[in-house]
């Protein structure tokens, strides 16, 4: 071969054996060989060579094109034998691996906790009602004995959607659904989820209850005081203790808020350190659920007589009560969907 | 509502020690949210005492209320000092008083108390209020403060010498649109709101705040004190739409005793004689026989 062609022959054989994949191969193969090429462009100048030496200089011309070519192809075929390797070697399959499993859902603890308790209402007669979420003033204040400008609306910070609709800010409403559509007897629960304008460790804005009504003649506080204490024993043990302390309701006269001993220090107020109980304040007892007979205001609004029936009602947070049983510090946890929290409830 | 053992004790010969009274206020509806030693600046033992009151019991937003409820609970001999009336009356009256609206105001009763020296008040003053959750401002102010904790009844002071016609006139705004309360800020009104008004001048936005053109203030040597009853709804819907919720308006729309006025005005009058060199001038009432 012509000494004047060898730099070029070595300069191409050393880009070929570099090149590491066909894409670049074949981007050789276009710079040396294609339309515009290198070598192309050496033939075309062949007119320009003297007649003489032409037949020689094509020949040594042709000699390299061949040449490339055929170590172009070479490595061409190198590349897709090492390429079609390295698949197999990647995508190769242990068939004897176990398979991997679909992942298995289990039943949210607040859920758990509110079937628990819709439960102990079934197993007493009780029925289910529900209601709207989104409900006007009438039925979330007014026909409950809070007018307009009763200052007991600020025990409930209340989220409007529009001027008369709103985010229902307890289950209370169905009692009054419930009432406005059926005569006594009714012994009725109705869970759900509230909503209030409030957001810490205790509190949140979406927040579920159970609402729980009965009305009949002669029904009395004594009821009521037998049909919670039992229920706060199934919830929690046959054993807690339970006490009733006045408070305040519109929609009942008298009220009661229900308080179980604490269940993390066992009503004793502190710990074994004797540590004050953080969870119950060093009280010895817990806030559950509110109570109360319901309020003849409410029988009027609904139409009933408020000398021939008397009823009681009452509500609990089943968060609370979820955190209690559970041990959980913060209400939160209930709602950010963190599998590692989830996890520890029992499944199905 | 919170409060110190020792100031309840003015009134009431408690029965019990401190756990025992909050276990008594809890099983009645009052319930004790938290309980803890304090000392006063005399460096006696006291203890800080803060009541859950339901919106029922706008009766128990006061020292008074509570004692009364202690000793109807058991808890001890209820003993309310009787307060001496000032027996000196200024001939006329210092001021005028008109209720042009009475279904919104059913009485206002005022006392003008001259040679008022201005400055704070003393230290046990000051620590009862700071135990209940009111910052001190003045001897003036601190004295409604303390009274309005004491008996649950608001009380206002204006500046006597800023106000011109010596005529306390309770009526609706009206046609009035704009008024400038005492921390500086222009407040729209509603025809419905009430204001109190010197003549034709309004001064106060009733049961809510006072107006910055008769706060008392450095220059103050005479002042008038105003004790009334307004209209729960009608405070309340002001103070929510103003975002205005302060200690007296939340008095007011819980409704304060009808008869509660005098005693109120008379302890104040009483105690700017005690803490800012105060003497009566006498005053005036609207009407004399209160509706309820």
């Amino acid at each position: 071969m012509n000494e004047a062609l060898a730099p070029l022959r070595d300069e191409v054989l050393d880009r070929i054996g570099r090149s590491v994949s066909e894409a670049e191969v074949e981007q050789l193969r276009v710079e040396y060989l294609g339309r515009k090429g290198t070598i192309t462009g050496l033939l075309r100048g062949l007119k320009d060579v003297a007649p003489e030496d032409r037949p020689k200089r094509g020949e040594e011309l042709n000699q390299l094109r061949g040449f490339i070519e055929a170590e172009i192809d070479g490595r061409l075929k190198t590349l897709k034998g090492e390429s079609r390797e390295k698949a197999l070697a990647e995508e190769r399959i242990d068939i004897t691996l176990p398979g991997s499993r679909r992942e298995r859902g289990r039943v949210h603890p607040l859920t758990l906790v509110m079937d628990e308790i819709i439960d102990v209402f079934l197993s007493m007669g009780f029925e289910i009602a529900r209601g709207p979420d989104i409900e006007d003033d009438y039925h979330n204040f007014e026909a409950l004995n809070m007018p307009k400008d009763h200052p007991a609306r600020d025990m409930q910070d209340t989220f409007f959607v529009a001027a008369d609709r709103l985010l229902r800010t307890h289950t209370s409403p169905v009692q009054i659904r419930t009432m406005e559509g059926r005569k006594p007897p009714l012994q009725v629960i109705a869970p759900g989820a509230v909503y209030r304008h409030d957001d810490d460790a205790t509190h949140s804005p979406m927040f579920h209850q159970v609402e729980g009504f009965m009305v009949d003649r002669g029904i009395a506080f004594t009821d009521l005081k037998g049909v919670l204490t039992h229920v706060l024993r199934q919830i929690f043990s046959a054993d807690s203790r339970v006490r009733f302390r006045p408070s305040f309701f519109p929609f009942t006269e008298p009220s009661a808020e229900v308080d179980i001993g604490c269940v993390i220090c066992g009503g004793g107020g502190a710990l074994k350190d004797s540590a004050p109980c953080r969870v119950c304040k060093g009280t010895g007892w817990l806030e559950i659920l509110g109570s109360g007979m319901i309020d003849p205001e409410v029988f009027r609004f609904v139409g009933y007589d408020p000398e021939k029936y008397s009823g009681f009602a009452f509500g609990m947070g089943v968060e609370r009560i979820a955190m209690l049983k559970f041990g959980v510090e913060d209400i939160r946890l209930f709602f950010q969907n963190d599998l590692r929290f989830l996890r520890q409830f029992p499944g199905f | 509502m919170k409060l110190t053992l020792n100031w309840l004790k003015e009134f009431v010969d408690l029965r019990d020690a401190p756990d025992k009274l909050a276990e008594t206020l809890t099983m009645a509806g009052l319930e004790v949210e938290s309980l803890a030693p304090l000392r006063t600046p005399e460096g006696q033992a006291d203890w800080s005492i803060e009541l859950g009151v339901t919106p029922n019991r706008g009766d128990c937003l006061s020292i008074v209320g509570i004692a009364r409820e202690v000793a109807a609970l058991g808890g001890g001999r209820l003993k309310i000092p009787a307060l001496k009336p000032s027996k000196e009356k200024a001939n006329p009256p210092p001021v005028k008083v008109e209720i042009a609206s009475p279904r919104r105001c059913s009485r206002y009763s005022a006392a003008a108390v001259e040679g008022i020296q201005l400055g704070p008040s003393p230290a046990w003053m000051q620590f009862r209020l700071e135990a209940a959750g009111i910052r001190a401002i003045n001897n003036v102010v601190d004295v409604t403060n303390y009274v309005m904790l004491e008996t649950g009844q608001p009380l206002h002071a204006f500046d006597l010498d800023r106000l011109a016609a010596k005529r306390i006139v309770v009526r609706p705004a009206k046609e009035l649109k704009k008024f400038v309360t005492l921390d500086g800020l222009e407040r729209e009104l509603l025809p419905d709101d009430l204001l109190i008004c010197d003549g034709d001048v309004p001064v106060a936005l009733a049961g809510i705040m006072g107006g910055r053109d008769s706060e008392v203030g450095s220059a103050t040597r005479a002042v008038l004190v105003e004790s009334a009853r307004f209209d729960p709804a009608t405070i309340r819907r002001a103070a929510k739409r103003l975002g205005l919720h302060s200690e007296a308006s939340h008095r007011f729309e819980r409704g304060v005793d009808p008869e509660g006025t005098l005693y109120a005005l008379d302890r104040a009058v009483a105690l700017l004689g005690e803490v800012a060199g105060g003497r009566p001038l006498g005053g005036g009432i609207a009407p004399s026989r209160p509706r309820r």
